[in-house]
């Protein structure tokens, strides 16, 4: 380039501005491709649910270990509705949040982050409870085996979320907002948003599915 | 859209003409610049290195090493196959050896090697300063090589797996492979391919969103369009045999033992096909895609003329890429499948040819009508079409499901998918080393010792191969580490071993080459084919920053379309690590965006990542460790990748940039761009 002579017509930038939410933004495409791959994970284990379920007859299996036995063992209900409403329900300081980074509103964001977090720590701890309602450990058949794997993997996001809600509120804490980490915290909103709707499927897939389909 | 585009760029180009450059202007910015992208050197610096160049170096180098070790293997197979009963080998070693091999050649050659190209090109040819996620990109590499690393070390230490590349339980299961060998397998089958979908992350980010401007969708180069393809590809197929061999460690585990393939507990063992195939179908083009772009790169540039059919060849990139997806099922033909399935899935692997032959229209239609510039790159590439055909029509063959199981599992596959994979893919991927190594050095690969290379390749590969068919349709078995006398099959695997000692010589010839050419090789210059796109507009080897002033692209062939009065970009920041971001569509210019730079913490990361993996071989507690000290190694990552970004009102950073170049306070607002 340089020894192109003189470039005489320019287009000139630097009045451009340097970040940009959204589809705009690279790194918003970043944590979407990483949502692709996840999903996709998410979709094959679908898949290998379903494919367990074409060779245990009846399914759920008996659970021939209990007294009296258990023929039809469909997971509990309770506490996996109640993780689910939780989830819903943290989608509202969710999106709290990604508005406030839009409107570079720091007193906000550091409130709704929290609450998010509150809500996520809890999704995090019921979910240890939840699987308990499946009857079966993972050792058991292959039922178990892929039931923990999706609460797992699932639980696994859970906890990788929290970790970047911890990051950003201690940055946030220490040394305000900024635009990359608005930018970072709009972001963080789409996985959380990607979290939750994820799980109202695998939660009908889980718990709804054995029991009416 | 794209005249609209170019009006614009146009009416903007009028209105900024009054502002010159002059040459001291250029001088002093070229140094700042060079400055700011310094890479930092010594053992440290080299374990913090950034810029997708040197990344993508290593990734090719190490590609190229694992090639050898896997060529290596094969040559050792070959002598235990010269002679009936032979003894070179016994058949333990054997299996480890095609297993490894296989292994060696998918994920430790193929699919990094092709990344490693796009890595190095892909910002090239677009436009830009380096990949979207510098750090990432460095995390990769080092992955990969960890995953590398730990394949070999297993066969040295006689734990190298033995099921097969594709480890199909319940061989693989924990019944019958007993030990850690195929943990090692699929620990190693992880971490590559972890480092495979950051490549395709950063390689589909980039070229969406760091285009230069002008070069809307309808003008990337075809090289570029098959890396997106190739990214797409690797996004939806790798989870899948990352997952599958998650779940076999699982199932191995003493303190696990889940039962995915256990066919006594509701698990099963063709699961394990579907999902591994799910992904190796897919593979295959993965390996394909990008040794069609360097193909459409290379006949472009030696034909001398304008691609024919560029739309054409970007649809049956496309095409084949979804299509790859409805394939995988012809490679369990011979399995209880539902006889409608098997003919399904017959027409869909037929139907495939269908874009192939379209590809090789276009190619063909561009050679016809050019006029010849035949250096060795573009001889690999002829070597490439009577090679890659020949592979394509034994595939029509083994579509076909009664064929398919008469020649299930004999040397016919054997011979089949070598020349889909070393004609499709090996033969343009050398043509590329030729093609672009000058850009890559600076100094011009020798002609005669290419010729010469190409002759042993291609006459050693037909040697090994071709006589594999006969064998194969004779019934000789694959993964089979001898056979008897009576057999009568002796005579032909004579024949293929002195070819593949022929390979061998080739292989010598090539590293003989760009030994000697790296010492005394002629030198290149920017663009010594006279091509066609970007990365021949600077100089060889590029700067760390690619582009002093990033160009403005006029038309499909950059440098072939460009006008005397070509504008370039301006008001980039030169004590930034700043790069343009432009729309998806039509790249126009739309934010400033600042990279990453040099640190060492991607390299940590690799190692907590690796010593998870290879923790998890021997207890699952692996697991809560490393997600606790991955979780240390991010919260630094982040924290000190944080530091240098622009407040929202006032900081040092800003004023710095407002005081150095002129630059107003950066705005939050999306403003419409202004170009």
């Amino acid at each position: 380039m340089t020894e192109n002579a003189l470039p005489r017509k320019t287009i000139d930038v630097r009045d451009l501005p340097s970040t940009l939410f959204d589809y705009h933004a690279p790194l918003w495409w970043g944590n979407t491709l990483l949502l692709c791959i996840e999903t996709t994970m998410f979709g094959i284990l679908v898949a290998v649910y379903f494919s367990v379920r074409q060779n245990l007859s009846p399914f759920p299996p008996p659970q021939v270990d209990s007294f009296p036995v258990n023929y039809h063992p469909v997971p509990d209900l309770l506490i996996p509705t109640i993780n689910l409403a939780v989830l819903l329900v943290s989608l509202i300081p969710g999106i709290w949040v990604d508005l406030s980074a839009r409107r570079k509103n720091e007193k906000a964001i550091k409130i709704g982050l929290t609450i998010t977090l509150i809500f996520n720590v809890a999704a995090f701890v019921l979910r240890f409870y939840e699987f308990n309602s499946l009857h079966f450990r993972w050792d058991d058949n292959a039922y178990g085996s892929v039931t923990w794997t999706i609460l797992g993997v699932h639980m696994l996001h859970i906890l990788a979320l929290g970790c970047e809600d911890i990051y950003l509120l201690v940055w946030t804490f220490a040394k305000g907002l900024d635009e990359k980490h608005a930018l970072d915290l709009t972001v963080t909103a789409v996985y959380w948003y990607w979290i939750v709707g994820m799980w109202v499927l695998l939660y009908a897939l889980v718990y709804l599915s054995p029991r009416f389909l | 859209m794209n005249k609209d585009n170019e009006e614009k760029i146009k009416e903007e180009k009028d209105r900024k003409q009054s502002r010159l450059i002059t040459p001291e202007t250029i001088e002093a910015e070229r140094r700042e610049l060079e400055k700011t992208w310094f890479e930092p050197r010594g053992i440290i610096g080299w374990f913090s290195n950034t810029n997708h160049k040197t990344i993508g170096l290593r990734i090719i180098c190490t590609a190229f090493v694992f090639f050898l070790l896997g060529g290596i293997l094969a040559l050792l197979m070959r002598l235990q196959l010269t002679r009936p009963e032979n003894n070179v080998l016994g058949p333990d070693l054997y299996n480890q050896f095609f297993t490894t091999h296989g292994t060696t050649m998918m994920f430790l050659f193929a699919v990094p090697v092709m990344e490693g190209m796009g890595i190095y090109l892909v910002p090239l040819m677009v436009g830009t300063r380096n990949v979207a996620f510098p750090r990432m990109n460095a995390l990769g590499y080092y992955v990969y090589l960890i995953g590398g690393i730990l394949l070999y070390v297993g066969l040295i230490l006689n734990v190298g797996p033995d099921a097969g590349w594709f480890a199909y339980v319940p061989l693989s299961g924990p019944e019958f492979s007993p030990g850690k060998r195929i943990d090692l397998w699929s620990q190693m089958v992880s971490l590559t391919e972890i480092a495979a979908l950051i490549g395709a992350v950063e390689i589909i980010t980039t070229v969406f969103k760091q285009r230069a401007p002008g070069m809307s969708l309808n003008r990337i180069p075809l090289f570029v369009w098959a890396q997106v393809v190739t990214a797409f590809m690797i996004i939806f197929a790798m989870p899948a045999v990352m997952l599958a061999s998650s779940l076999l460690s699982m199932d191995r585990m003493m303190n696990i033992s889940t039962h995915f393939f256990n066919q006594a507990e509701g698990g099963d063992p063709i699961l394990w096909q579907h999902l591994f195939w799910f992904f190796g179908h897919p593979e295959v083009y993965i390996i394909f895609i990008p040794a069609t772009g360097f193909v459409s790169m290379i006949i472009t540039t030696f034909a001398r003329r304008k691609t024919f059919g560029y739309t054409a060849l970007v649809l049956t990139m496309i095409a084949t890429g979804f299509i790859g997806f409805g394939v995988w099922v012809h490679h369990m033909f011979a399995t209880p499948l539902p006889q409608l399935g098997q003919s399904i899935f017959t027409a869909s692997s037929m139907l495939i040819v269908i874009p192939n032959a379209v590809q090789l229209f276009c190619w063909l239609a561009t050679l016809w009508a050019g006029r010849w510039n035949l250096k060795t790159p573009l001889i690999f590439v002829l070597g490439f079409f009577a090679i890659f055909v020949m592979g394509g029509l034994t595939g029509v063959m083994l579509a076909s499901v009664p064929l398919n199981l008469q020649l299930h599992d004999t040397f016919f596959v054997v011979a089949h998918f070598h020349y889909v994979l070393i004609g499709g893919a090996v033969f343009p991927l050398f043509g590329a080393i030729y093609f672009w190594f000058p850009k890559f050095t600076g100094k011009l690969l020798s002609e005669k010792a290419g010729i010469v290379n190409f002759i042993l390749l291609f006459v050693g590969f037909n040697l090994v191969f071709f006589p594999m068919h006969i064998l194969g349709l004779n019934g000789m078995p694959r993964r089979v580490y001898t056979y008897i006398p009576e057999t009568g099959w002796a005579n032909l695997n004579v024949l293929a071993t002195i070819g593949a000692g022929v390979m061998g010589l080739g292989a010598l010839v090539f590293i003989g080459n760009v030994l000697y050419s790296l010492k005394r090789g002629a030198i290149a210059g920017e663009n010594p084919w006279g091509a066609d796109t970007l990365e021949w507009s600077v100089s060889s080897p590029p700067p760390e920053y690619n582009f002093q002033y990033i160009p403005v692209v006029q038309g499909r062939h950059a440098i072939w379309e460009k006008t005397e009065d070509a504008a370039v970009v301006t008001g980039l920041s030169v004590k930034l690590r700043e790069t343009l971001s432009t729309t998806i569509q039509d790249a126009v210019p739309e934010h400033k965006n600042q990279l990453a730079g040099p640190t060492i913490i991607p390299f940590l990361m690799s190692l907590v990542i690796g010593g998870v993996f290879i923790g998890f071989i021997f207890t699952p507690w692996a697991m809560p460790v490393g997600l606790t000290a991955s979780f240390i190694v991010l919260f630094i990552w982040f924290w000190s990748n944080s530091t240098s970004h622009r407040p929202f009102t006032h900081g040092k950073i800003q004023e710095d940039a407002k005081k150095e170049d002129g630059a107003p306070p950066a705005q939050l607002k999306p403003t419409e761009a202004n170009v």
